[in-house]
């Protein structure tokens, strides 16, 4: 390497890439550890309630104010019931935290954990097939399912065959009912892991900002249309472990020669290979039809946004 | 008002080439310049123009200070284009951080607020747009890695169609030469003239050194 050019990389070497932050999200509900009956909600007009399991109202309600300086604090001031956190006088401090938990430090020294109550299921499903179009690669798309006693809500986006022209874009129902099952053969790969609500939401934002580069003619490669897919897919499952490494990644990084899918494959079938190799790391977790199938209504993800 | 007067205030009309690539591949998002002035950015920045485009952020210390050196000193060189057929673009890759008053403050405190240069910011989804779309090697694993981007200038005529790049660190002299490739095709009269002047230069290297030095 040319002295120039090392200096260059040295210099650039502290442009943050965009990869997704862990960020801290309270919205919602959730449970003290030391405690099985009480419920915490914080709600975005900035009020922590809290509900007992066996009661109608909120037995204390507080306005909140989080601060995000240094050290991330909640100051809370009582506006029904007793102190929630803490004293109720002095700010708290949120020691760490994740997708599922948080951590509080009070003035007093006590640490309280507090595990987030969801109860919606969580899945994604990253599919692949071979074979499928005139250069033998085929569709390659991740589906993200949210579960709820009400409704099932299913969203896809990525390279999908459409009478054996491949299109990238929103999947429609009709197909993508047809990859949730696993597949039979070596032409296919199916990798279905169960995840949680800020996952989902994580990965369903990826998904939604690739449907409207679809519809707003905003691709980011406008001629290597495959390429658009492995970002899609590179994003959505590195997203996964914004917070912590719930799933074994693969480096889909371009890197040689740690990363030799990208070394070995041409762009259209590197999402089959990603997948495989993410099915090899992850089989453990992987759900199975028979686990799955019991929880997931058809009917309700047949309606296609 | 003098003719003269009059001529000078008339905007120079910039068509773009029948074959440029227009909104489909520019977009034409809207941006906001460090003057808080809100523009489109194909219709406004870009069309039948030449313009010379780089990505930075208001926070960087390291490399982006040095670029927008680097373009002062090419704007100092190119003064009397700037502005009117010239025109540099700094976008930021960091929109969200990156407000307008920050890009004004960056601009201000690098004396980088010179006629003919925006600083710009928008939302995060139409500069990845734009950043792919001006400065992508269709390879993920430079695009995805803004770095890669930042150490370019993206140099385009969109009255020419002519796209060329030329490394943000280069010498000033390469990258004058750089602009210098977009520029628009001069008048017969104009090359002419040209080269007698270099044919001047020539004739006097062979008299004095009995060969032709670079000219």
């Amino acid at each position: 390497m040319r002295i120039p050019s090392l200096i260059i990389c040295l210099l650039f070497s502290f442009i943050p890439t965009l990869a997704q932050q862990c960020q801290l999200n309270l919205d919602g509900t959730w449970k003290d550890d030391s405690s099985t009956k009480t419920l915490y909600r914080f709600d975005a007009g900035k009020t922590l309630s809290v509900i007992a399991g066996d009661s109608t109202g909120p037995l204390a309600t507080a306005r909140y104010a989080l601060e995000e300086s240094q050290s991330r604090q909640i100051t809370l001031t009582s506006t029904k019931g007793g102190p929630i956190l803490g004293n109720g006088k002095d700010p708290v401090t949120i020691k760490s935290f994740d997708d599922t938990s948080i951590t509080f430090l009070t003035a007093d020294s006590n640490v309280i954990r507090w595990t987030r109550v969801d109860p919606n299921r969580y899945f994604i499903t990253l599919v692949a097939r071979n074979g499928e179009f005139y250069d033998s690669s085929g569709s390659a798309f991740p589906i993200l399912t949210r579960i709820s006693s009400l409704e099932t809500v299913t969203d896809a986006v990525g390279t999908y065959s459409d009478v054996g022209t491949s299109v990238f874009g929103r999947v429609p129902a009709k197909t993508y009912i047809d990859f949730m099952h696993e597949p039979r053969s070596d032409s296919g790969v199916m990798l279905r892991l169960e995840i949680n609500g800020a996952q989902y939401e994580r990965a369903l934002r990826v998904l939604q900002i690739w449907d409207r580069r679809v519809k707003e003619n905003a691709l980011l490669y406008q001629y290597q249309i495959p390429l658009n897919n492995i970002i899609l897919i590179k994003a959505v499952t590195e997203t996964l472990n914004a917070c912590t490494d719930a799933i074994k990644l693969y480096k889909l990084n371009y890197i040689h020669p740690e990363d030799w899918i990208s070394d070995n494959y041409s762009p259209q079938f590197i999402p089959f290979v990603y997948f495989s190799e993410l099915k090899k790391l992850n089989g453990a977790r992987h759900v199975r039809d028979e686990e799955f199938e019991h929880l997931y209504n058809p009917s309700a993800a047949m309606v296609d946004k | 008002m003098k003719r003269r007067e009059l001529f000078s205030i008339t905007k120079p009309s910039f068509h773009p080439h029948p074959a440029s690539p227009g909104v489909g591949r520019f977009t034409n998002a809207l941006l906001r310049t460090h003057e808080n002035k809100e523009v489109r950015f194909y219709d406004d920045l870009i069309r039948g123009k030449q313009v010379v485009v780089n990505f930075m952020y208001a926070e960087c210390h390291g490399a982006c200070p040095l670029v927008t050196q680097s373009l002062i000193k090419v704007h100092r060189a190119l003064k009397n284009r700037m502005g009117r057929d010239l025109f540099f673009y700094s976008i930021t890759i960091k929109p969200d951080d990156d407000s307008p008053a920050a890009l004004e403050h960056y601009a201000r405190t690098r004396r980088a607020n010179l006629p003919g240069w925006s600083f710009l910011t928008g939302n995060a989804f139409d500069i990845e747009t734009i950043r792919f779309r001006l400065f992508g090697m269709n390879h993920p694993g430079f695009d995805l890695d803004a770095a890669m981007h930042a150490g370019t200038l993206r140099i385009i005529n969109d009255g020419t169609n002519c796209w060329t790049a030329v490394e943000a660190f280069a010498s000033q002299k390469a990258i004058l030469k750089h602009i210098s490739w977009a520029d628009p095709p001069k008048s017969y009269t104009d090359r002419l003239l040209e080269s007698r002047v270099r044919q001047t230069l020539i004739d006097k290297d062979v008299k004095a050194y009995g060969y032709r030095r670079d000219v």
